[in-house]
C-alpha cells in the first residue's frame, strides 16, 4: 500500500515536473546566449514584468479549475485603470478610490457569473461579449486619451526587501489561491464543479451560487492587479492591458488547466506564468524583434500544451 | 447452411497488473447468436474491443473466413463486417434517422451533390426490412434510447455488416424494447448476420441464444451448445462460480410507521403523484423505461423544478427545491448515471467518497488524515476494491463506482435513500453486496425507494412496488401480491 502511494504521488507532480524541467532547460539555453539573464537584477524583472498578469493568472486558475473562463480580465483591467486614475485624480483619497474599484469590478465579474450560472449561455460566449463592453468603458472614462495620475504612485514604486509591493501582492495572492485550492472546502468545490457539474449538484454543491464567486473572486483580483498597474506606470492609458487574457489563459493552459475544467493547480499556472515570462525575457535580452516575439512565443504555447495533454494522457 | 464465419483461437491479452483474457477460444456461425455471459472483469469488453480493432492480442490468432489475422485495426474490422452497437450510441444526434444511417458513406453523385433521394429510399427500405418504425427525417437525438439502437443496427446493416455485436443491449429496457429488439436479432439471423450478444441478464440470453460461452476472469469457463435441458442456476453458478438463486433472497425487515407522505408531485413531466414511504420499507417503483420514474425521484430530491405539490417528512410540510436542502433534511440520491450525474470520473476515489460529507456539514477546511482514514474505513466496510483511496474512480469497475456512490450518500446519515437503477451494468456478485447494503439500511431504520428495470431485483427487493405510467402512478402491489406477472399486468393493462 505504501509503494502504491508514492507512485501516485510521483504521477501526480509528473506535470508540475516537467513543466519544470522545462523551464530549467530554458534558463540553462538563455544563460548560455546571455549570460547577463541569470542575475539578480533580471531575474527580478521577469518578476516584476509579470507580477500584474500574474496576479490575475491566480485568479483565472480558479474560474478555468471550475470549468469557466474569462476573456474580458484583459479589457476589463484596462477600464478598471482609466476608472480608478479618474477617481484619484478627482481627489478622492486614494484608499478610498481602490477600495470603490475593487467593489465595481467584483460587482461586474458577479453580474457575468450570475449569467454564466443562470442560462446555458457558454462562458466564452458571454465573456467575448463583455470584452468588448469594456474596451469601450475604457476608452469612454478616459475620453480617448492617457490619464496621469497626480498621486498614487507609491504603491508601484516602493520596493519591500528589493522588490516592488506589486510583486508581493502577486506572490500572497498566489499563495492564497493554492492553499485555498488544496486546503479548503471551497477548493475542493471548485474541483467538483469543474469535473462533473451534474454530479456535483446531486451531492449538494450549490453550484450556482459557486460559479458566482468564483467569477467575483476574479473581479476582486483584476480590482487589485488594476490598482498595481495603474500605479506602476503611473499613468492610465484606455489600451493598456488589451490582449492579456491571451497571456493568463495560456499560462493556466499550459500550466495544466484544461478548458472542460476539474484539473490543474496553481503550482501548475504559477511554472506557466514563469515559463512564458521567461521566454519573453530571454527573447528580449537576446534583442529578438518584437514581430518575432509574437511567433515564438504562439509557437511554444502550442508545443506546451500539446506536451502536457500528452502527458496527461498517458496518466490516464 | 450455417458457417463458421470468425474464429478466436488462444487470443490473449494483458494489461499492467490484470490477465484479461487468457488463452480464449471463440467462434461464430453465420445466422447464430452467439452469447457471452459472465461478471464483470470477465474479459467480455476485452474481446470485444479486440474484435473491433481498438486493442491488439498479446497472443493468439483471428481467422475470419478462414484468413488469419493476428488483430484488427478499427478500419480493418469495419471493412470486415465487423459493427459494435453500444449502449452508449455513437450517431451524430443533431443530424436525421437517414443521414445518421448513411454517415461516412459516400453517397453522392459525380458532381459532389449528395443523393438524397437515394439516400432516403435506401434508409427507409432498411428500416422497413427490420420492421422497426421511425421516421427517417426525425433528428436521432428526438429517439428514444431503443430508437437510437434501431438506427445504428440499421447503420451496421446499411455497411453490409455481417457480424454484430451487441453489448448489454436492453441495459435499461423495458420488456417491450426489449422484444422489438429481439424481433430485429431474429430478422438479422436471416440474413445470415452472425450475432455476438453479451448481456447480464440471463432470462433474456435464455430467450435468445442459439449458443452460450461463459467467461470469468479472462477465461471462457463453459460452452453450451444448445440451451436445451440447460438450468438457469448452471449458468449462475459458471458465471460466479458459486451456487446463486437467481431471485436473491433478502432478509425482511419488519416495517414501521410512515415517515415520508408525497403529495400530488407535479413537474414536467410528472402528473401528480402520491404516495407514502414507511420506516424500513424498501418501497420499488416499476414501469416501463419513459415511464418518467427518473423524472419522478429527481423531483422528490429537488434536483428539478416542481410545479406543485408537496412533501411531508418528520413532520414537516414542503417544497423539495434543491438537492442541498434535501440533503440537509436527511435524503440521500443514488443516481442512474454513474459517469453523468453519479461521480467524478477525473477525480480521486476519496474526493468522490468525501463530497456529500462535506457539502452537508459546516466545515471550511479539509482534514485530509479523515478523509484518507474513512475512505479506507468504506473501502473495507462496502468491500470497494480500489488500489488506495487517491485512485481515479474511472479506473475502477462498475460495481465499485457503485458502491463508491453509495458510500459517499451513506457518510451523510440520510434516512430516506431514493435509488435509480442502482444496479445496473454490475457483475452478480457485486449486485448481492448492495442488496446486502440495502437491508442494511432497512435495517437501520432508513427507508427505500427503489426504481429498477430489473424485474427479478424489483420483485424480490420490495416490500411494495408502485409502478408508473406516463408520468402517473398505474397501481400499487403489497407484499403478498409481488411477482413478475402482476407487475407485468399492471403495466400492460388498461
Amino acid at each position: 500500500m505504501k509503494t502504491e502511494n508514492k507512485r501516485l504521488i510521483k504521477l501526480k507532480f509528473s506535470q508540475t515536473t516537467l513543466l519544470f524541467a522545462l523551464i530549467m532547460m530554458l534558463v540553462v539555453a538563455i544563460t548560455c546566449v546571455s549570460p547577463s539573464f541569470l542575475t539578480w537584477r533580471n531575474i527580478r524583472n521577469v518578476f516584476m514584468q509579470n507580477a500584474i498578469t500574474g496576479i490575475i493568472v491566480a485568479s483565472m486558475t480558479i474560474v478555468m479549475i471550475a470549468g469557466g473562463i474569462d476573456l474580458a480580465v484583459g479589457n476589463q483591467l484596462s477600464f478598471l485603470g482609466c476608472l480608478l486614475a479618474v477617481l484619484i485624480n478627482k481627489g478622492i483619497p486614494e484608499g478610498w478610490s481602490v477600495l470603490i474599484v475593487l467593489a465595481i469590478s467584483t460587482l461586474l465579474c458577479a453580474i457575468s457569473g450570475l449569467i454564466i450560472a443562470n442560462t446555458t449561455a457558454q462562458p466564452f460566449i458571454i465573456t467575448l461579449g463583455f470584452m468588448s463592453v469594456y474596451k469601450a468603458l475604457a476608452l469612454i472614462t478616459a475620453g480617448g486619451s492617457d490619464i496621469p495620475i497626480r498621486s498614487f504612485q507609491w504603491l508601484g514604486q516602493t520596493q519591500l526587501l528589493g522588490v516592488i509591493i506589486p510583486v508581493w501582492i502577486f506572490l500572497f495572492l498566489f499563495l492564497i489561491v493554492a492553499l485555498v485550492l488544496q486546503f479548503t472546502k471551497f477548493g475542493r468545490s471548485v474541483y467538483s464543479l469543474g469535473s462533473n457539474e451534474q454530479a456535483a449538484y446531486i451531492s449538494g454543491i450549490p453550484v450556482k451560487r459557486l460559479k458566482v464567486i468564483v467569477y467575483a473572486i476574479n473581479g476582486l483580483f483584476i480590482g487589485l492587479a488594476a490598482a498595481a498597474m495603474l500605479s506602476r506606470l503611473g499613468s492610465a492609458v484606455p489600451t493598456m492591458a488589451d490582449g492579456y487574457e491571451m497571456t493568463v489563459i495560456a499560462a493556466c493552459a499550459i500550466g495544466g488547466i484544461t478548458l472542460t475544467g476539474g484539473e490543474g493547480s496553481a503550482l501548475g499556472s504559477f511554472l506557466g506564468l514563469l515559463f512564458l515570462g521567461i521566454v519573453r525575457n530571454g527573447l528580449n535580452m537576446m534583442s529578438v524583434p518584437t514581430f518575432y516575439q509574437y511567433l515564438v512565443n504562439g509557437t511554444i504555447i502550442v508545443i506546451a500544451v500539446l506536451l502536457s495533454n500528452y502527458n496527461s494522457r498517458k496518466k490516464a | 447452411m450455417r458457417e463458421k464465419i470468425l474464429q478466436l483461437k488462444n487470443i490473449s491479452k494483458a494489461f499492467p497488473g490484470v490477465q484479461a483474457l487468457e488463452e480464449v477460444n471463440f467462434d461464430l456461425e453465420t445466422g447464430e447468436v452467439h452469447c457471452i455471459v459472465g461478471g464483470n472483469g470477465a474479459g467480455k469488453s476485452t474481446l470485444i474491443k479486440i474484435l473491433a480493432g481498438v486493442y491488439s492480442p498479446d497472443g493468439g490468432e483471428i481467422l475470419l473466413d478462414g484468413v488469419r489475422y493476428e488483430r484488427f485495426t478499427p478500419h480493418i474490422s469495419r471493412d470486415l463486417g465487423i459493427q459494435t452497437i453500444y449502449q452508449e450510441t455513437l450517431l451524430a444526434p443533431t443530424l436525421s434517422v437517414a443521414e445518421n444511417i448513411f454517415l461516412g458513406d459516400s453517397l453522392i453523385n459525380r458532381n459532389g451533390v449528395v443523393k438524397w433521394k437515394e439516400i432516403r429510399a435506401r434508409a427507409k427500405e432498411i428500416l422497413d426490412l427490420l420492421e422497426v418504425d421511425i421516421d427517417i427525417d426525425a433528428k436521432v437525438r428526438d429517439l428514444g434510447i431503443a430508437g437510437k439502437q434501431a438506427v445504428q443496427i440499421a447503420k451496421a446493416l446499411a455497411n453490409e455488416s455481417r457480424i454484430m455485436i451487441f453489448d448489454e443491449p436492453t441495459a435499461s429496457f423495458g420488456r417491450k424494447e426489449v422484444d422489438n429488439l429481439f424481433k430485429i436479432i431474429r430478422t438479422l439471423k436471416q440474413r445470415g448476420v452472425g450475432i455476438i450478444y453479451i448481456s447480464h441478464r440471463i432470462e433474456e440470453v435464455f430467450e435468445i441464444a442459439d449458443r452460450i460461452s461463459v467467461f470469468k476472469d479472462g477465461k471462457s469457463v463453459a460452452h453450451h451448445d444448445s440451451k436445451e435441458g440447460l438450468a438457469f442456476n448452471t449458468l449462475i453458478h459458471e458465471m460466479v462460480g458459486r451456487s446463486t438463486n437467481q431471485f436473491y433472497d433478502r432478509e425482511r425487515v419488519p416495517v414501521g410507521g410512515v415517515v415520508l407522505e408525497v403529495e400530488n408531485l407535479r413537474g414536467s413531466d410528472v402528473n401528480g403523484i402520491s404516495f407514502s414511504l414507511k420506516r424500513g420499507e424498501v418501497l420499488g417503483i416499476g414501469g416501463m423505461v419513459g415511464s418518467k420514474r427518473t423524472e419522478l425521484l429527481r423531483l422528490i430530491f429537488g434536483a428539478d423544478r416542481l410545479l406543485s405539490g408537496t412533501v411531508t417528512y418528520k413532520g414537516k410540510t414542503f417544497q423539495p427545491k434543491s438537492p442541498l436542502q434535501m440533503m440537509k433534511k436527511g435524503f440521500c440520491m443514488v443516481t442512474e448515471d454513474r459517469a453523468i450525474t453519479g461521480l467524478l470520473m477525473k477525480r480521486s476515489l476519496k474526493e468522490n467518497i468525501m463530497i456529500c460529507k462535506y457539502s452537508k456539514f459546516p466545515q471550511m477546511f479539509l482534514n485530509m488524515k479523515e478523509e484518507e482514514r474513512i475512505t479506507r474505513a468504506e473501502m473495507e466496510r462496502l468491500s470497494i476494491k480500489a488500489k488506495s483511496p487517491d485512485q481515479l474512480v474511472l479506473n475502477l469497475s462498475g460495481g465499485n463506482q457503485q458502491k463508491a456512490i453509495l458510500a459517499k450518500w451513506l457518510l451523510t446519515n440520510g434516512d430516506i435513500f431514493i435509488m435509480d437503477e442502482p444496479t445496473r451494468g454490475i457483475d452478480i456478485a457485486a449486485k448481492e453486496d448492495l442488496y446486502q447494503l440495502i437491508v442494511e439500511i432497512a435495517k437501520n431504520g432508513g427507508s427505500v425507494i427503489l426504481v429498477s428495470s430489473d424485474m427479478p431485483e424489483l420483485v424480490c427487493m420490495s416490500d411494495r412496488i408502485l409502478i408508473m405510467k406516463d408520468g402517473s402512478l398505474a397501481g400499487e402491489l403489497l407484499q403478498e401480491n409481488i411477482s413478475e406477472e402482476n407487475i407485468i399486468r399492471v403495466i400492460v393493462g388498461g
